[in-house]
């Protein structure tokens, strides 16, 4: 019920976060919305001695929409969900709606999503459709690395201990591309077995000119099904198409067991999230409001 | 170590000495002796704590006390006034949306913030806004029930409403 | 005596009592309360599903700054005895000592095994880590086949199997029915292991004083059944004077009457070391782990059957995983007893059951506790023998039922179902489901490539304990389990007139002050609101027996039996303190409402509820001869119709319990072929729960519990892995439903009242929890019929779905 003594400091600023961490290295947890964290120190599978609180650092907390789209590490999922998102970047919405509830939503962070780095999250594979980066601080400098290169493994990313996410870049996306994330789950409102984020490139005549298909909960890190996307490039994204992508996508795939869904069903649910979730992008390349949600 | 922190509560200003582990749900309810707030689980997924904090409806279980100061805080015993119950507190009342009680005031604050930014919620959105909140007697249909007719009433015209 | 009406409060939706300090967040639970100098107690737990405990050394523990008071395992047994063996435990071969502890080994996972009192909380769990139990781990098993196998580790040496009890129990010629049948369906069934998590898990506050012989306690528990937690302090701790104080109960459901006890032992001991009130609250993957499940059971059925459906007999085969411990080993066999024949007409059934020690959390009692599963047999069956006769599911059961015009009824078994009408059940289900059109949407919607399925489940809801039933399966067990029951009400008109009632039985959220204050008031005949219900149980002070638990259940009967006839007993007091004082026969007075006794001839002539409590209290020489003054009675209500079969006869007939609701349920689904969700788009019950005394309440309780069987259905489960790890330690985890998740459940009320209780009420609580699981089976199996899916067992998770329709073995968890 409560977590092991530790010491708190609260930084005033970005700067005085990083040479907290820098000083006190895997001893130290920076503390974002605490909606992963905090259950993780409750039940004292985490211990540090020190937390760093950066929930209030405001410079974290902006989302710069000016050419190109910059999150701040500490916006909150449910920023993300009220924000009117233009037709490409629906994936945005689709990701925030789908996490948690409304509780963790009001105070979970995309950032500290992303370093918690729970297999099943939502934030990775809707990132990676979206080509984002995250921008890393540390008391050494900055440093760029693309979210379909942040996950090492199951709650580990390349991130060192002295580091922190600052922000997330989502690159322009096409004006007319459109994007979709379903969730599959045993139950509305659970954890994901399966989830698929597409985002998808429509040429002129109506075929896919290029997708980024994203795997999620289904391994132990989300991933970009490049063999799946290098099949959809050009092609007309019809059932036949979702079905030998979606193949592809299984062949790359070493899903893990665990309560919630044996290898075996993800790995079907897997290629089922991935037909619903083209099906969807299409659907709104048409024009109609289709809600993603849990499939 | 203690950390000082101000932190209002239900619209009063507190001025104390909290520990760095001390939760929020554990500063309201030994603390400030505000046991409305409960605790039924370990890990923030059954909104038996749920409070606001900055308006904003989250589990007091997943903030540390020492993480509110500055900050303000409405519970169950902030709703209503002078005793009389608000149109929320007197709809799950009539309604039956209230058997042994845990839930209730997780239940409230869920449906006060659902009716502060959303005035005229249909049933999708009354089960949306209070998914975080589990009950384990009534099977919700009379809690849904009650948050709806709670909308009706606040929607009505002022002095109409009568409790 | 049944006045089934008119009533002037009785059936009225009246406002809720309890509900107002609910809202105002002014509920009193256990963890509210606080005692000068009180110390927090954790309680440290086995971390492995079966060893042998070696040594355990608090000290170092002892030392720790803050910490007053350490027990372990090994002390325990020193400190305490064990328990006595209780009901549920009846008719087990060997006894084997129970402790509040593991004593020498431990059997699951999460199985109490030391604990100590601190501070406060923080500081308890940091201590906890310091207290060193050194473990022989040992093989564990997790399913029962396992247990039984040949070389399978024993949970107990000491009863030489894990297979640690067997009975069997038959009515009517069952032989006969099978060689009569034309058809013999067969086929085998599951219901899984799950519970009904209260929302409050267990807690209790602890507060010994010594002196003056054994000392006096004094706990303040979440418990249900008071007798249970009396008898186990005072037997295990050995004090005479022991008080248990019970205010708000957040849920219990039938799991806060067993394991519950454990920890109240402990922290009481804790108490009665250091000298200090403790407080003990345990959290939430606690309760998971150790707070007690419903049981697992499997079934092999058979049933002899007639072409044209009718049910000659029933063969039913059951074996039951019971977990780790021994005292509850029988409890979902015998009460199958209570519900064995369900809503049919039916002449044989044998019932052969097994119960088998396992790894696991050990069970208990739950929302309907072996009901459901027996209802699952029954209704499971039922559609099975339409499938292959060809009928159409509702005929079927229409053909068994008991006929209306045949209540009361006696069942083969012994029990008398008071009232009821099956057949117009059926009728008013399937015509406000709206059957027929559904059957036509569904025969659409496959063209379509969807998949809709409707449900049928039908299953009463036995109300109202009676001791003796388990002597039906346990000749031989003499003094426990006892017979019958009772519970009071005490109740106070004072010099005021104001009326107080005080309950012989806790409260958890079933409304029973409220339905209380309206059965006084009916009889009294003054508004409900002047009826003042004291909301605290206390030993002390409240008039509780042999049948007080909080239950619906039970309370429907003992409880309201026992208000009604206090009220009664005032009124004719009154009446007859009334007549004195008017010097006119009680029989020429009309007793009216607002507590004036008027005469009849003259009505100028009258007095009041003020002048006559005035009266008795004060006025003493002026109370007739013979009668006690004041205006106080206590009523402990007895069944009055408990003969025939009040205990079993020579063939073991007997009542098992004595008033029958009984309902129909219908679901509508849609199943999602590619991922195996089910979606619940309509859910209807169409019940009797005789009269209604507040039908809001009713509502709750009838909705509440349908949608825990459905959550049962959809998924809601625990999973072990094989080496006893719980693996399920959170609700999500668990996969407890939410506001998402539960359909929008419709009730219809179709109540005849039962002829043998005070107002026709019959029980109006875990009701509907019994038909729920089969009425999602049966639905999906038909939504799953073109694909040739049979549905046989629960849970029906997503996944357990696409296995069915992809016919791939149930998966196991390593």
């Amino acid at each position: 019920m409560y977590p092991q003594p530790f010491e708190y400091v609260r930084p005033e600023s970005v700067g005085h976060a990083l040479e907290l961490l820098a000083q006190h290295g895997a001893d130290a947890r920076p503390l974002a919305g605490g909606q992963s964290l905090l259950p993780l120190m409750k039940q004292r599978l985490a211990t540090p001695r020190v937390v760093v609180d950066i929930g209030r650092l405001e410079d974290l907390a902006r989302v710069e929409d000016d050419g190109s789209l910059r999150i701040g590490s500490l916006v909150t999922h449910a920023a993300i969900e009220a924000r009117d998102w233009p037709a490409p970047l629906a994936l945005l919405y689709d990701g925030a709606s789908v996490i948690g509830d409304v509780q963790v939503r009001n105070l979970g962070t995309m950032g500290g999503a992303l370093a918690h780095a729970d297999p099943v999250g939502d934030w990775g594979p809707v990132l990676q459709a979206l080509d984002a980066s995250v921008r890393i601080g540390s008391a050494r400098g900055e440093r760029e690395v693309p979210v379909a290169e942040l996950f090492t493994d199951a709650f580990s990313t390349v991130l060192g201990p002295d580091e922190l996410i600052t922000a997330i870049d989502v690159p322009a996306q096409d004006a007319a591309a459109t994007g979709a994330y379903v969730k599959l789950a045993r139950r509305v409102g659970d954890a994901g077995v399966a989830t698929v984020a597409v985002q998808v490139r429509w040429a002129g005549d109506g075929t896919c000119a290029s997708a980024a298909v994203a795997v999620g909960a289904a391994a132990s890190v989300p991933f970009r099904a490049s063999e799946a996307e290098a099949f959809l490039a050009g092609r007309t994204l019809d059932e036949a198409a979702a079905g030998e992508a979606a193949r592809l996508v299984q062949a790359a795939l070493t899903p893990f067991s665990d309560v919630r869904g044996s290898a075996e069903y993800r790995r079907d649910m897997v290629a089922v999230a991935l037909t619903r979730a083209l099906g969807i992008a299409s659907r709104r390349h048409a024009g109609e409001r289709v809600e993603a949600g849990y499939g | 170590m203690k950390h000082h922190v101000q932190i209002e509560v239900n619209g009063r200003p507190r001025d104390d000495w909290v520990e760095e582990r001390e939760l929020l749900v554990t500063y309201l309810r030994e603390t400030l002796g505000l046991t409305g707030t409960h605790v039924g689980c370990v890990v923030g997924e059954c909104g038996a704590c749920s409070v606001h904090l900055d308006g904003a409806l989250v589990k007091s279980c997943l903030v540390l006390a020492v993480q509110a100061g500055g900050r303000s805080v409405r519970t169950v015993e902030g709703l209503g006034r002078g005793g009389e119950l608000d149109a929320v507190q007197a709809s799950f009342v009539d309604a039956y949306g209230v058997q042994c009680g845990y839930c209730t005031p997780g239940m409230l604050l869920a449906a006060h913030a659902l009716l502060d930014r959303n005035p005229d919620p249909d049933e999708a959105d009354v089960r949306r806004a209070l998914a975080g909140n589990v009950c384990m007697c009534t099977g919700y249909v009379q809690i849904v029930r009650a948050v709806l007719d709670a909308a009706r009433r606040m929607r009505a015209p002022a002095g109409s409403e009568r409790r | 005596m049944t006045s089934p009406g008119p009533f002037a409060y009785v059936g009225k939706p009246t406002p809720s009592r309890e509900a107002p300090r609910f809202v105002r967040g002014r509920g009193t639970f256990v963890d509210d309360i606080k005692l000068p100098g009180m110390l927090h107690a954790v309680i440290g737990r086995s971390p492995h599903a079966h060893a042998r405990i070696l040594s355990a050394d608090g000290s170092r523990a002892a030392r720790h700054p803050g910490v007053e008071a350490v027990v372990t395992s090994p002390e325990h047994v020193e400190l305490t005895s064990p328990f006595r063996p209780g009901r549920y435990a009846s008719g087990l071969g060997t006894h084997v000592p129970e402790y509040a502890m593991a004593a020498g080994k431990v059997r699951y996972v999460g199985e109490p095994v030391c604990a100590l009192a601190a501070s406060d909380r923080a500081t308890a769990e940091d201590a906890l880590s310091e207290i060193e139990v050194l473990y022989e781990t040992l093989e564990a098993v997790t399913s029962p086949a396992q247990a039984v196998a040949p070389g399978a580790p024993l949970l107990f040496d000491e009863v030489g199997s894990n297979e640690v009890w067997r009975n069997a129990i038959s009515y009517g010629d069952v032989e006969a029915a099978f060689r009569e049948a034309e058809v013999v369906v067969r086929h085998t069934l599951s219901m899984h292991r799950y519970s009904s998590t209260p929302l409050e898990p267990f807690a209790c506050v602890a507060s010994y004083e010594k002196g003056g012989g054994t000392g006096a306690l004094t706990v303040w528990c979440n418990a249900q059944a008071p007798e249970v937690i009396h008898d186990a302090l005072r037997e295990t701790l050995g004090i005479d004077d022991v008080r248990v104080v019970i205010t708000d109960i957040g849920g219990s459901f039938g799991q806060k009457i067993h394991l519950i006890r454990k920890y109240v032992v402990i922290t009481a001991l804790l108490s009665m070391r250091c000298g200090k009130p403790v407080k003990w609250a345990e959290d939430r993957t606690e309760h998971l782990m150790a707070g007690g499940h419903a049981c697992g059971q499997e079934f092999e059925v058979e049933a002899a059957v007639k072409r044209d459906g009718t049910v000659l007999g029933l063969r039913v085969r059951e074996v039951d995983d019971v977990g780790g411990s021994l005292s509850t080993a029988t409890i979902h066999f015998t009460n199958k007893l209570n519900n064995l024949f369900n809503t049919y007409r039916v002449g044989a059934i044998s019932l052969e059951g097994t119960a088998v020690v396992t790894n696991k959390c050990p069970v208990v009692p739950n929302r309907g506790i072996g009901k459901p599963a027996m209802c699952f047999v029954w209704e499971r069956t039922m559609d099975r023998i339409a499938a292959e006769l060809g009928m159409d599911r509702l005929e079927v059961r229409l053909k068994n039922v008991v006929p209306t015009g045949a209540f009361p009824y006696t069942t083969p078994s012994g029990n008398i179902y008071d009232s009821g009408d099956y057949e117009g059940l059926l009728h008013t289900a399937a015509e406000r489901m709206g059957y027929d059109e559904l059957k036509a949407e569904q025969a659409r919607a496959r063209t379509d490539g969807r998949y809709l399925g409707i449900g049928i489940a039908m299953g009463i809801e036995p109300g109202g304990r009676n001791l003796s039933r388990d002597l039906a399966l346990l000749p031989d067990v003499k003094g426990i389990p006892g017979s019958g029951g009772t519970s009071g009400a005490t109740l106070r008109i004072e010099r005021s007139g104001s009326v107080t009632v005080t309950l012989g039985v806790p409260s958890s959220g079933q409304g029973h002050e409220t339905t209380a204050a309206q059965v006084v008031a009916e009889v009294l005949r003054i508004p409900p609101e002047r009826v003042r219900v004291a909301s605290t149980f206390d030993t002390t002070a409240s008039p509780w027996g042999g049948a007080s638990t909080n239950s619906g259940n039970n309370f429907h009967l003992y409880e309201i039996g026992a208000v009604h006839g206090a009220a009664t007993q005032l009124r004719d007091k009154l009446l007859a303190l009334a007549a004195s004082v008017l010097g006119l026969p009680a029989d020429e007075l009309s007793f009216e409402s607002d507590g004036v006794v008027r005469s009849k001839a003259d009505p100028a002539r009258k007095t009041g509820l003020v002048e006559l409590a005035r009266l008795a209290y004060n006025n003493t020489v002026l109370v007739p001869d013979g009668m006690e003054p004041g205006l106080q009675t206590t009523f402990m209500y007895r069944f009055p119709h408990a003969q025939p079969f009040a205990v079993p006869d020579e063939q073991r007939r007997v009542r098992a319990q004595f008033t029958f609701p009984a309902s129909v349920h219908m679901a509508l689904v849609e199943v999602d072929v590619s991922t195996g969700r089910v979606d619940v788009l309509r859910y209807l019950v169409v019940g009797d729960n005789g009269t209604i005394i507040n039908p809001g309440v009713v509502e709750g309780q009838v909705i509440g519990s349908a949608a825990h069987g459905i959550s049962v259905a959809l998924g809601e489960a625990f999973a072990y892995g094989s080496d006893g790890q719980l693996l399920t330690r959170t609700l999500r985890d668990y996969g407890k439903s939410t506001t998402l998740t539960t359909p929008s459940i419709e009730v219809e009320h179709r109540g005849m009242p039962s002829p043998f209780t005070p107002l026709g009420q019959k029980a109006a609580g875990e009701g509907a929890a019994i038909p729920s699981p089969a009425a999602i089976a049966s639905a999906v199996e038909d939504a799953l019929e073109p694909l040739g899916v049979r549905v046989r067992d629960l849970p029906l998770g997503p996944e357990s779905v696409w296995r069915l329709i992809n016919g791939l073995p149930e998966r196991v968890f390593d």
